[in-house]
C-alpha cells in the first residue's frame, strides 16, 4: 500500500522530463513557398520531398511540427526560424 | 535586368540603376528599423531607461514580424525569450543587412556572389519583403489597395519586384 503513491510520483517524473516540445512554424501570408522549404532544408538537413510536404503542411493547415526535443533545442530551432524570417513558436507536445 | 543567375558555373547578379537604388534604400531602413540607438534620442543615457523594457512586444507590426513571440500562449515565457535573444537577433539581421549593402553592384556589369554568401543574400531580402510586404498589410489572396492610392500602388510593384527577385536567388540556393 504504501509504495503506490511512491510509484506515481516516479511515473509523473519520469513523463515530465521525456515529454518532448515542438517547435512549430505557422502560415504566414508573405513567405514564398519555395522559400519556406529552402529553409527546411537548409536548416533541419531535410530531404525536397520532407520538406514540401512540411511547407505544404504550413499553406494548408495553417502550422506544421517541424521538429521536437528538449526545450532549449525547441528554443534553438525557433530563433533559427526567427532569423529566416518564418512565424515558428515552441510548446509542449500533446502527443 | 537578371536579378542572380547561373553562369560558367558562378553565381552571379545583375541590378539596374533603379533596382540598385531601390534595395540599398529598403536594407537600410530594415537597417534603421532594427538599430535600438538610432531608434533612441540623443540623450546618451537613455538606454539605462531602455534597458528593463527591451522584453517587451516591438509596437511597430513591421519590427514585430521581423522579431516574432516565441510561445503563443505564455507571455512570461515570451518575455524571457525576448530579454535573452531579442538583441542578439536584432544584431544578426543588422550585420547581414549591413554585409549584403556593402556586396551591392554599384554598376550595370553583374558582381560574382559567393556561394557562402548566397544565405545571407536570401535571409536579407526576405526581411526586406517581409517588412514591406507587413507595412502593405498584404493577405494571402487579396490585396486591400485602393486603386487611387499611388503611394501604396508604386509600393506594390516594388513587393513584385522582390518577389521576382527572390525567386531569381531560389534558383541558385
Amino acid at each position: 500500500m504504501s509504495i503506490s503513491p511512491l510509484e506515481t510520483t516516479a511515473a509523473d517524473t519520469a513523463t515530465q522530463v521525456t515529454t518532448p516540445w515542438v517547435c512549430i512554424v505557422w502560415n504566414d501570408p508573405i513567405n514564398l513557398m519555395g522559400y519556406v522549404t529552402y529553409v527546411f532544408m537548409s536548416y533541419f538537413g531535410y530531404s525536397k520531398s520532407k520538406a514540401d510536404k512540411l511547407m505544404m503542411d504550413v499553406h494548408t493547415k495553417g502550422k506544421a511540427i517541424v521538429n521536437q526535443g528538449s526545450r532549449e533545442e525547441m528554443e534553438r530551432d525557433v530563433s533559427a526560424m526567427h532569423s529566416y524570417g518564418l512565424m515558428s513558436t515552441l510548446e509542449k507536445s500533446t502527443s | 535586368m537578371r536579378g542572380f543567375f547561373v553562369e560558367g558555373e558562378k553565381n552571379w547578379l545583375e541590378l539596374g540603376e533603379i533596382e540598385r537604388a531601390l534595395l540599398a534604400s529598403l536594407l537600410s531602413q530594415v537597417v534603421q528599423l532594427l538599430d535600438l540607438q538610432e531608434a533612441a534620442s540623443s540623450d546618451p543615457f537613455d538606454f539605462l531607461n531602455d534597458l528593463g523594457k527591451k522584453a517587451e512586444r516591438p509596437q511597430d507590426e513591421v519590427v514585430f514580424r521581423l522579431l516574432p513571440d516565441a510561445y503563443s500562449e505564455d507571455d512570461e515565457a515570451n518575455n524571457d525569450f525576448r530579454k535573452f535573444t531579442e538583441q542578439s537577433l536584432r544584431e544578426e539581421k543588422i550585420t547581414r543587412a549591413k554585409a549584403v549593402l556593402a556586396q551591392l553592384p554599384k554598376t550595370d556589369d553583374p558582381i560574382e556572389i559567393a556561394p557562402d554568401t548566397v544565405a545571407a543574400w536570401l535571409k536579407s531580402l526576405n526581411d526586406v519583403r517581409l517588412a514591406l510586404g507587413t507595412r502593405l498589410e498584404i493577405t494571402e489572396d487579396f490585396l486591400p489597395i485602393n486603386k487611387e492610392d499611388e503611394e501604396k500602388l508604386s509600393l506594390l510593384e516594388v513587393y513584385d519586384w522582390l518577389t521576382w527577385l527572390q525567386g531569381t536567388i531560389l534558383e541558385i540556393a
